[in-house]
């Protein structure tokens, strides 16, 4: 009997807007839990942190293909719901958003069913952080990738294109 | 992290059954006759690409010795998220079973539902069994995504073994027709 067995650690160095997780879904496994932590900006500018699938080709999918409803538990404000289909990425996968360091971010994420080629790919989340000096939230949040097609890996992205993040990791268990 | 989740139970839906259990002893649907007991505090259950014969929400009961619990005895809150609109919230108390997915539709084999529940206090004879809810399935006949978060209490202060999930209350008509259920042990 085995249960949450260690796959891959992604250290984030250097500044960078994507971060490509590659071969880590194989038929070993039909549940995956992804962590994140400390992914921090390398300047000032707060950013939203989004995910993207690899397909079994090694192309990061980025078209119209994924559906999400988030709900963002705002520490100042109320909360709010953020649903739409048909998007590029999942939106705030990884961090409802994220800044530098001391404050940054913590999430995980459940990966359901991404080895088969006959079912859609699912994901749940939940994530935690801090950012521009004042602000707390959390976000929890459901997606689908509405193909059916083999994910093999996953592709983490900052929304805004130039506000590059410069640390933290990333770790991926098979659930079996 | 890794050996502290300890796989004690599996199942994978063979046939057309109405529903299954996990745990559960020797009432359980696999060979494991696994029951929850105090080996573990908590508990995870993992449900991937379940399938029904008909539109309908699987239902989630506790078992104790064995047994499904179809008494006035469930409360629940959730969020039920929704890619396609609003989300609703759905809360109620005194209920004799709780939908632990929404409606999944049986028209497209690529859906199905997913979901990962912790279970707390289960073989703890002096507390109420807890089950917290996070889950995704497509939603055809909407062409998306949805799911619930949340979570429900059974209010009987006696050790649960197992849960019972299923479709239409266990009655003739719907079935599960797939899915896979794993259950873990959390290590102390």
């Amino acid at each position: 009997m085995a249960g949450l067995e260690f796959i891959h650690k992604e250290t984030i160095s250097g500044s960078t807007s994507t971060t490509n997780v590659t071969s880590c879904f194989t038929s070993d496994y039909d549940v995956y839990k992804i962590y994140s932590s400390g992914i921090s900006t390398a300047g000032t500018d707060y950013v939203d942190l989004n995910m993207r699938f690899i397909d079994s080709g090694g192309s990061v999918i980025s078209a119209g293909e994924y559906d999400y409803g988030n709900l963002n538990m705002l520490s100042w404000d109320s909360f709010g719901e953020t649903d739409l289909t048909g998007q590029t990425s999942f939106l705030r996968a990884f961090s409802e958003s994220t800044d530098q360091a001391p404050e940054s971010q913590g999430g995980e994420i459940t990966v359901y069913n991404p080895n088969s080629s006959s079912k859609y790919t699912f994901i749940t989340y939940a994530n935690s952080q801090k950012y521009g000096g004042s602000y707390m939230s959390g976000l929890k949040g459901i997606g689908v990738h509405k193909v059916a097609e083999t994910i093999t890996g996953f592709q983490l992205l900052e929304s805004n294109g130039s506000r590059p993040y410069s640390s933290g990791i990333i770790l991926v268990y098979g659930v079996k | 992290m890794a050996g502290s989740l300890v796989l004690v139970d599996e199942y994978t839906v063979s046939g057309t059954p109405a529903a299954i259990t996990i745990g559960g002893g020797s009432s359980g649907s696999s060979s494991y006759n696994y029951a929850m007991d105090t080996t573990y505090n908590v508990y995870m259950l993992v449900i991937t690409g379940l399938t029904v014969s008909a539109d309908d929400a699987p239902l989630m009961r506790v078992t104790k010795s064995g047994t499904s619990q179809e008494d006035a005895n469930y409360d629940e809150a959730k969020e039920y998220f929704k890619a396609d609109t609003s989300f609703s919230t759905i809360a109620a108390a005194g209920q004799t079973k709780i939908d632990c997915m929404a409606t999944i539709d049986s028209g497209i084999s690529a859906g199905g539902g997913n979901g990962t529940y912790y279970l707390f206090n289960f073989p703890n004879a002096s507390e109420y069994s807890f089950v917290t809810i996070e889950g995704a399935h497509f939603q055809a006949s909407d062409d998306t995504v949805r799911g619930f978060q949340g979570g429900f209490v059974h209010t009987v202060a006696s050790a649960s073994d197992g849960l019972r999930i299923g479709v239409n209350n266990w009655t003739s008509g719907s079935t599960l027709t797939g899915g896979n259920f794993k259950l873990f042990g959390i290590g102390k």
